[in-house]
């Protein structure tokens, strides 16, 4: 009876670590990823307390994603008040970490800026499309960077017209941009392009000469294997398994006894078969 | 019976038509021989592929003052063989061979500024939306 009441007490126990256990679990389950947080925050702009906890905590632990996330918050005076450099010096860190939603965060806030040379911002948003289109997680990445190398390169004029209304900031913008012109701009603009067409077709070729061996290695396989089904086939028809019933040509008159003495060796050399048969 | 077998032959090709709207737009921005592309319903054409059971195909197109280029690309095309998982090529490595395709179909004399851009990604119409919208972090 005590050794009864003592099992009770363990299974209790065990019971009680389950149910913890389950709590931690359900709490985690709860408690939203960076991809739903970023959603919630950027696509509904909606702040709730318990979501900027969250996101404190992501900052707190290093999570790259929060980080970024809190970059971009930054950068569009979300929730925090707007402070432009520190998210671009956020998105620069994380681009030193090869997080790549950061790398192209930290080109579209380069595009804003009149401080910058043009043909290393291009650069930068090129070396993005290419570094991207084949990364199955981020390739969506090389697509918008194409785009917006495109609207970078339109937006050249309007950058340089920003430069000289202002007169306070035009020593501080960059010495390119205070003096280029529109034959500098289509300059810009179709050596982009050419790298974009560059970069494409490499992207391209790639794929499909992965894609042509790949084929050619499944037919080989799929030769190999046909060949071996094949052998197997015929290779079980001449040994029959061991439990079988042994073959015998002369048991005549048995209607389910193939009678085909070839498939059991030569039969002319084991003296067997008679011709013409006895019927 | 008659009846119900044209019933079901319309219904098959209809199934297999880019929806009314898209090709409206289509009509809008492509000029002939690349619209009829594009709204190809038979089998292999950029419809067909369109309509299969998560399609990724790509449309390509370019045009100057004096001609027009277009250029397709779909997924087999560019699928691991010998691979189990993550097989299926990304949407850009489909949009590279889209728009490669469509370059190398330019005459000498095509003009240089305009290049081929991306058209559409299954029947959904993205030429230019770039354009319309400020690009977004992520």
């Amino acid at each position: 009876m005590r050794l009864f009441g003592k099992n009770i007490k363990k299974k209790m126990q065990n019971f009680n670590k389950f149910i913890l256990l389950l709590l931690l679990v359900s709490c985690n389950l709860f408690a939203k990823d960076c991809v739903e947080l970023k959603k919630t925050i950027l696509s509904d702009s909606i702040y709730l307390d318990p979501d900027i906890k969250e996101l404190q905590k992501g900052i707190e632990s290093n999570n790259e994603c929060m980080k970024n996330l809190f970059g971009i918050m930054l950068y569009n005076g979300l929730y925090f008040s707007q402070d432009q450099s520190r998210a671009e010096s956020i998105f620069y860190d994380l681009s030193n970490k090869n997080y790549p939603e950061a790398q192209f965060n930290f080109a579209l806030a380069m595009t804003k800026r009149t401080d910058q040379d043009p043909h290393v911002v291009i650069n930068l948003i090129s070396g993005i499309f290419f570094k991207y289109a084949e990364d199955k997680q981020s390739s969506y990445l090389s697509s918008l960077a194409r785009d917006l190398g495109r609207k970078y390169t339109e937006s050249l004029l309007s950058l340089t017209n920003k430069c000289k209304e202002n007169k306070n900031s035009f020593n501080q913008c960059n010495p390119v941009l205070r003096s280029i012109s529109a034959d500098d701009i289509d300059n810009i603009s179709s050596k982009y392009e050419d790298a974009i067409r560059d970069a494409q077709s490499i992207i391209a070729n790639n794929r499909v000469k992965l894609h042509a061996e790949s084929k050619d290695q499944a037919d080989t396989l799929v030769a190999i294997l046909s060949i071996g089904i094949m052998a197997y086939n015929l290779s079980s028809a001449a040994a029959p398994p061991n439990n079988a019933t042994p073959y015998n040509p002369y048991k005549f008159g048995d209607p389910n006894v193939i009678n085909n003495p070839w498939l059991n060796g030569n039969p002319l050399k084991q003296n067997l078969y008679q011709w013409p048969r006895p019927f | 019976m008659n009846r119900l077998l044209f019933l079901l032959i319309i219904f098959i090709v209809s199934g297999c038509a880019a929806p009314g709207p898209v090709k409206e737009k289509a009509n809008n921005i492509l000029k002939p021989v690349c619209y009829e592309k594009f709204i190809d319903n038979s089998l292999g054409s950029y419809q067909h592929f369109a309509h299969q059971f998560s399609p990724k195909v790509v449309f390509a197109y370019a045009e100057d003052a004096s001609s027009y280029v277009c250029g397709d690309a779909y997924w087999g095309e560019l699928v691991d063989n010998m691979c189990l998982v993550g097989c299926s090529p990304t949407w850009s490595q489909i949009e590279a061979l889209a728009l490669s395709r469509c370059e190398s179909a330019k005459s000498p004399s095509f003009d240089k500024k305009k290049p081929c851009k991306l058209f559409a990604r299954n029947n959904e119409i993205v030429w230019e939306e770039y354009k319309k919208e400020d690009a977004k972090f992520q």
